[in-house]
């Protein structure tokens, strides 16, 4: 914890030194030049600077913070643990369930797979962006997505796929306005319709899959972990996006490292595949004829 | 002239168009239905096979006793909901017999057949289960747009009449349980 909070304070240091040595030339700027027109460009590209070179001292410090707090969390609750904060997910894996629009720019980091109740699963940090430029130039970012994706092994065998959307996450791909061979489907609940939108390839296997229980457990997962819901049930695996715009695993800059709670926060972040797995029962295998060993590995 | 024939065009399209909308939906939800339909069938006759192999197995530890004499309903397709409703809960009574005739028989449990055919037994159980949800979702959307306006009058020059649910009963209500 010692050689952490060295690394926090040299990263620190160096922030509050650089935004100093900022101010100073700014100020010199101003007084021996009177260049009030550069002073705002001269902020910018001095504080730049700091940053650039305080970069390799906060990838330390973060580092550090996800061997010795994150991964040790994991391990205390997962088994078969693999922590591997440089990677991400592939963008092909999402590509694949073809039900998630992918944008144009995409990235990926803290990538780590593991057991829960011997229920493999994989998680990532995932940002999807469309970069646009419009005919003056102007460049828009629309955000696809950002938060984590998480893949479960799936302990039901079924034909086809289907995503169970909520209504406010927007980018998910569901076939087109031509395209017959997705279709929305209503359950006989009012409430999960008025909340999740569903399109399927095969409507059986939206009710084999989205039993009463699996429905209530959905709504209630969806009420206790913040952020928009996109689940993607493909290949018996089940695919969960989860929109919250956090990034993950990150530790605090400006406060001293309390062991307690960074390992509550990392619980609190790791939190939605207890819930998955045991809300949705998914280390109750009786209908899985052969365990599905599919998780993608990160790059 | 021609402008009034345009304005009985429009006026007839604008008559017609709906009544086709209409049309077209109420054909879709009654294909919906026929596959959900369908659906069942399949799984019935899935859960009757499975059972028959299950009645064999366990006859098989229990050759002396009487109460083998289980009779498992014969199922086939196009039954009416009322005889898919009959079939059902006479298969779930048969099923409830082979367990508690099973519950003699501890190495019969243990056997790797019998455990193999009591998760079958529960896959085709949730896969009948999915069908008749499935079929009751279809049937009560139907339901409600046949009582809606415009469709009702549409619906009722088509001679289309309220489709019957298949009722379940309150274990069936419940997700799949399985004692192993």
């Amino acid at each position: 914890m010692e050689e952490l909070e060295k690394l926090r304070k040299a990263y620190v240091n160096h922030m509050v030194i650089g935004l100093i040595i900022t101010i100073v030339v700014v100020v010199v700027l101003f007084v021996l030049y009177n260049a009030t027109q550069f002073l705002f460009v001269a902020f910018i590209i001095c504080f730049m600077i700091v940053l650039l070179t305080g970069g390799s001292k906060k990838k330390k410090y973060s580092t550090a913070y996800k061997k010795e707090i994150v991964t040790t969390t994991m391990q205390e609750l997962f088994t078969d643990i693999v922590f591997d904060y440089d990677k991400g997910l592939p963008s092909s894996v999402i590509k694949e369930t073809d039900m998630m629009r992918l944008g144009n720019r995409y990235s990926s980091n803290d990538w780590y797979s593991g057991k829960y109740k011997d229920v493999s699963f994989t998680s990532s940090d995932v940002s999807i962006e469309e970069v646009t430029t419009d005919s003056e130039g102007h460049t828009h970012t629309t955000v696809y997505f950002r938060g984590q994706w998480y893949i479960f092994n799936f302990n039901k065998n079924f034909k086809g796929k289907f995503q169970v959307c909520e209504k406010d996450f927007h980018y998910s791909k569901h076939g087109g306005l031509f395209d017959k061979s997705i279709e929305k489907v209503e359950v006989e609940d009012i409430d999960f319709n008025k909340q999740f939108r569903i399109y399927s390839t095969d409507a059986h296997s939206v009710f084999y899959v989205l039993t009463p229980h699996i429905i209530e457990s959905i709504k209630k997962i969806n009420e206790a972990i913040p952020g928009r819901l996109l689940l993607i049930f493909k290949d018996n695996s089940l695919h969960v996006g989860i929109y919250n715009g956090s990034d993950n695993f990150e530790p605090s800059i400006f406060h001293k490292i309390d062991v307690e709670k960074s390992k509550e926060k990392v619980r609190k972040e790791i939190e939605p595949i207890t819930k998955f797995v045991e809300e949705l029962r998914l280390d109750n295998n009786i209908f899985s004829s052969s365990a599905v060993q599919n998780n993608p590995q990160g790059e | 002239m021609n402008s009034l024939i345009i304005v009985l065009v429009v006026i007839v399209a604008i008559l017609f168009i709906p009544v086709i909308v209409v049309i077209n939906k109420f054909n879709r939800m009654l294909v919906k239905i026929e596959e959900a339909d369908s659906d069942i069938d399949v799984a019935l006759i899935k859960r009757h096979d499975t059972l028959t192999k299950m009645l064999d197995v366990v006859k098989g530890y229990a050759k002396h006793e009487k109460d083998t004499l289980i009779e498992i309903v014969n199922v086939r397709k196009g039954m009416s909901a009322k005889e898919k409703n009959d079939a059902i809960k006479s298969l779930d009574e048969s099923t409830e017999k082979i367990r508690l005739l099973a519950e003699a028989y501890p190495e019969l449990r243990s056997s790797e057949n019998y455990n193999t055919l009591q998760k079958s037994i529960a896959d085709t159980e949730e896969h009948l289960q999915a069908a008749r949800r499935m079929y009751n979702a279809n049937v009560s959307a139907f339901n409600q747009y046949l009582v809606s306006f415009p469709a009702s009058i549409i619906g009722s020059m088509k001679g289309l009449s309220k489709k019957e649910f298949l009722e379940a009963s309150e274990e069936q209500k419940e997700d799949v349980k399985m004692d192993l």
